[in-house]
């Protein structure tokens, strides 16, 4: 009978393997090598793919512009996130409405979500044209045309877009701590800060660890945004790591070299992920 | 018994008919069908390249082209990826990226390349892949005639000291003096400048550049680019350019040009064409040559090319498609050219009627010298790939600020590192 049950898991795991298993293995075997991409033939190359990684100013501050998004990001979305769907567990009658208010704009696609903000931003767009109508032209700012203002935007929208999606995170958490413990700490004389320090917070442990940890595997990631709005610019100012594998090898044809990034990626994300399974763990309620 | 036999006669004569029919399906011909990369522009809509199809399907029966729409903002990146996932398209439009590579694309019949002016047809390795299809003029200067006249402007610049004299005159009536480009758009930010100016600086200084620059014999922090590139970081800093310009993409740019919001836009060729569609006249609108600092007087001209893969099973109909449409048929060629305000590089030229906007910008060019475009070079003495998009990057960078001789020290690092890559 448990034979025939782990029979049932063939065709996903097959499908799982196939479409990622396999390519990552490919890609790991890839940074290797010196393969353009196109050729029908490459060299294996050793190590010099990952000693260039070292040297390369250029993946270096991707790796500064995926840093400082992903730590803005993951702080900015969690604790707001925990904050807002803290007001909506209270507000009862209309959690429903609202959560589904705040959580639209994470099933927008990101590229439609990129061109509303682009028509926002641009320098001649609403925003700027909304302060000029209220003679605030002194305000006006060229937002995602400046090295500094383009990552800030590029943070913002972002943190717009997942924000409901978090939220809804720590909502679904909050709905689990039982009634009854913040029935007995009243009667203990609890201060509001206390039920939430000693209470709500260990109790969703679990719901904080999902969290973070998608926010950091999600703007590690950054691509699509940072694409459409900036294409990387002005200059490299928002190219993210991703952005960087991308053009190392559809632009640069080296398709080895972007491996070697991609695996150094890979790496990285489990790392963290495994580090801060480590951290929370044991750090709930038991 | 005589229904037996007469049931074996139907049978046999069935069977006969059904096979006869089946040996006539057999015989008669499947029409070959080929898939052609296009892309869709302003001016190459959808609209011209159905034009073009239908006409070559009427006189050649027995082929059928099939359309497939280059999308993203990178053909050469989309023509890499189908490529790498074995559905690379017959026949592409703008090949170049991956012509250096060997076996990519199959070589053109030497009697269809006899057709082509001498001067377009690239080598790679002694190898002739690719299938001329036009040349481009790069750029000039737009500019609306009536903001040069509030201004108190009486004449166009001819020399750079003019031309920032033009710059400060509009700047002092309380005008936009230039328009620039940016956001995702980064080839948009230098292309009227490199193109228009630094192209020029640097091909007075070094006519054998590429071939120089590939050998190691020249570097990008030659004072030659250096000072052509602080000259026009002097012009950003002294805040000729519109506030905003790094925030529009190229058409939002175009735009707010079109609706006045600077006088003058380095713009390309293809514009012109886009003007004379939409019944702009000379009255409204004038063009002039950006004169260079170093007094130089050439302007270059990209060059395009077509591709038949080497994976197309069909490579004598793909070629017939080629010829047809790039100078095979005229009237379809002058179509083709007339689209996107582009010249033929046949060695019987055809040509088609231009409109004043277009005639203009086509005949300031009349006593300046045509050079080679440095990053559009095709064949041995091309720029490595991905090399231009980085330049791009680095040029965005000095707009935004930052120092020109360092931004060129990266250049010749990069360059050195993608060229070892290549070998």
């Amino acid at each position: 009978m448990r034979k025939r049950s782990k029979l049932f898991l063939v065709p996903a795991f097959a499908v799982y393997t196939f479409l990622l298993i396999i390519p990552i293995i490919g890609a790991f075997y890839l940074s290797f090598t010196n393969w353009n991409g196109i050729a029908p033939t490459y060299k294996l190359i050793g190590l010099d793919n990952y000693l260039y990684m070292i040297k390369d100013a250029r993946f270096h501050n991707a790796i500064g512009v995926t840093a400082k998004l992903t730590i803005t990001i993951c702080l900015t979305v969690n604790i707001l996130g925990l904050f807002i769907a803290c007001l909506l567990n209270k507000a009862r009658k209309m959690t429903n409405a609202l959560r589904s208010i705040f959580f639209m704009p994470y099933v927008i696609s990101t590229v439609a979500i990129s061109f509303i903000w682009l028509s926002i931003l641009s320098y001649t767009g609403v925003l700027n044209s909304i302060l000029n109508s209220l003679g605030l032209g002194s305000l006006v700012r060229n937002y995602i045309g400046n090295t500094a203002g383009s990552i800030r935007s590029i943070a913002i929208i972002e943190i717009w877009r997942t924000l409901g999606f978090h939220m809804v995170l720590y909502l679904a958490s909050l709905q689990t701590v039982p009634e009854e413990l913040y029935e007995a700490a009243i009667v203990d004389g609890a201060t509001r800060f206390q039920k939430f320090r000693y209470i709500t917070l260990p109790m969703i442990v679990p719901g904080i660890t999902i969290s973070v940890i998608m926010s950091v595997m999600t703007e590690m990631k950054q691509y699509d945004m940072v694409k459409v709005i900036t294409n990387g610019g002005p200059g490299y100012s928002t190219e993210t790591i991703t952005y960087n594998i991308v053009t190392q090898a559809f632009g640069n044809n080296m398709l080895g070299y972007s491996s070697a990034i991609a695996v150094f990626l890979f790496a990285v994300i489990a790392v963290i992920t495994v580090i801060q399974l480590k951290l929370l763990s044991g750090k709930g309620a038991q | 018994m005589k229904k037996r036999l007469l049931s074996t006669i139907l049978g046999t004569a069935m069977l006969a008919s059904a096979f006869s029919g089946s040996s006539m399906v057999a015989h008669a011909e499947e029409p070959v069908t080929l898939t052609w990369a296009v892309f869709e522009t302003d001016n190459y809509t959808a609209e011209v390249w159905q034009t073009i199809i239908d006409a070559f399907e009427a006189d050649n029966p027995g082929i059928k082209i099939e359309k497939v729409l280059m999308t993203g903002d990178s053909r050469p990146a989309f023509l890499k990826s189908m490529n790498a996932a074995g559905n690379m398209p017959d026949i592409n439009i703008d090949p170049v990226d991956l012509a250096a590579t060997d076996g990519i694309y199959a070589e053109v019949p030497e009697e269809l390349l006899e057709k082509y002016e001498e001067a377009s047809i690239a080598t790679y390795n002694g190898k002739h892949t690719l299938v001329p299809a036009y040349k481009a003029l790069r750029n000039q200067c737009y500019y609306h005639k009536d903001q040069f006249a509030e201004a108190g402007i009486e004449a166009e610049p001819t020399t750079w000291e003019e031309f920032v004299d033009v710059c400060q005159k509009l700047q002092d009536a309380g005008k936009v003096p230039l328009m620039g480009a940016g956001a995702s758009d980064i080839w948009a930010t230098s292309f009227g400048y490199w193109t228009g100016v630094a192209n020029s600086d640097i091909m007075k200084a070094y006519p054998d550049f590429n071939a120089q620059i590939l050998a190691g014999e020249l570097k990008w922090t030659d004072p030659v680019i250096v000072d052509s590139l602080n000259h026009w970081q002097d012009l950003i800093n002294a805040g000729y350019y519109h506030p905003g310009s790094m925030s529009f993409s190229y058409t939002q740019a175009s735009e707010e040009f079109k609706n006045g919001s600077s006088a003058m836009f380095m713009d390309g060729a293809w514009s012109a064409a886009g003007y004379d569609a939409a019944g702009v006249t000379e009255d409204d609108l004038g063009i002039f040559i950006v004169p260079a600092s170093s007094g130089a007087k050439s302007y270059c001209t990209m060059p395009q090319y077509w591709g038949v893969a080497e994976s197309c099973e069909h490579k004598e109909e793909a070629f017939k498609f080629c010829e047809y449409v790039l100078g095979g048929n005229p009237e379809i060629y002058a179509y083709y050219l007339k689209a996107d305000g582009t010249y033929s590089v046949t060695k019987d030229p055809v040509t088609y009627e231009m409109g004043p906007i277009q005639s203009k910008f086509y005949h300031n060019y009349d006593d300046v010298e045509l050079v080679t475009e440095i990053m559009k070079a095709v064949g041995d003495t091309a720029m490595p790939s991905g090399f231009e998009d980085f330049t791009c990057k680095s040029l965005q960078n000095v707009f935004t600020g930052a120092d020109v001789e360092a931004e060129l020290a990266t250049w010749d690092a990069e360059m050195e590192r993608l060229l070892s890559s290549a070998e």
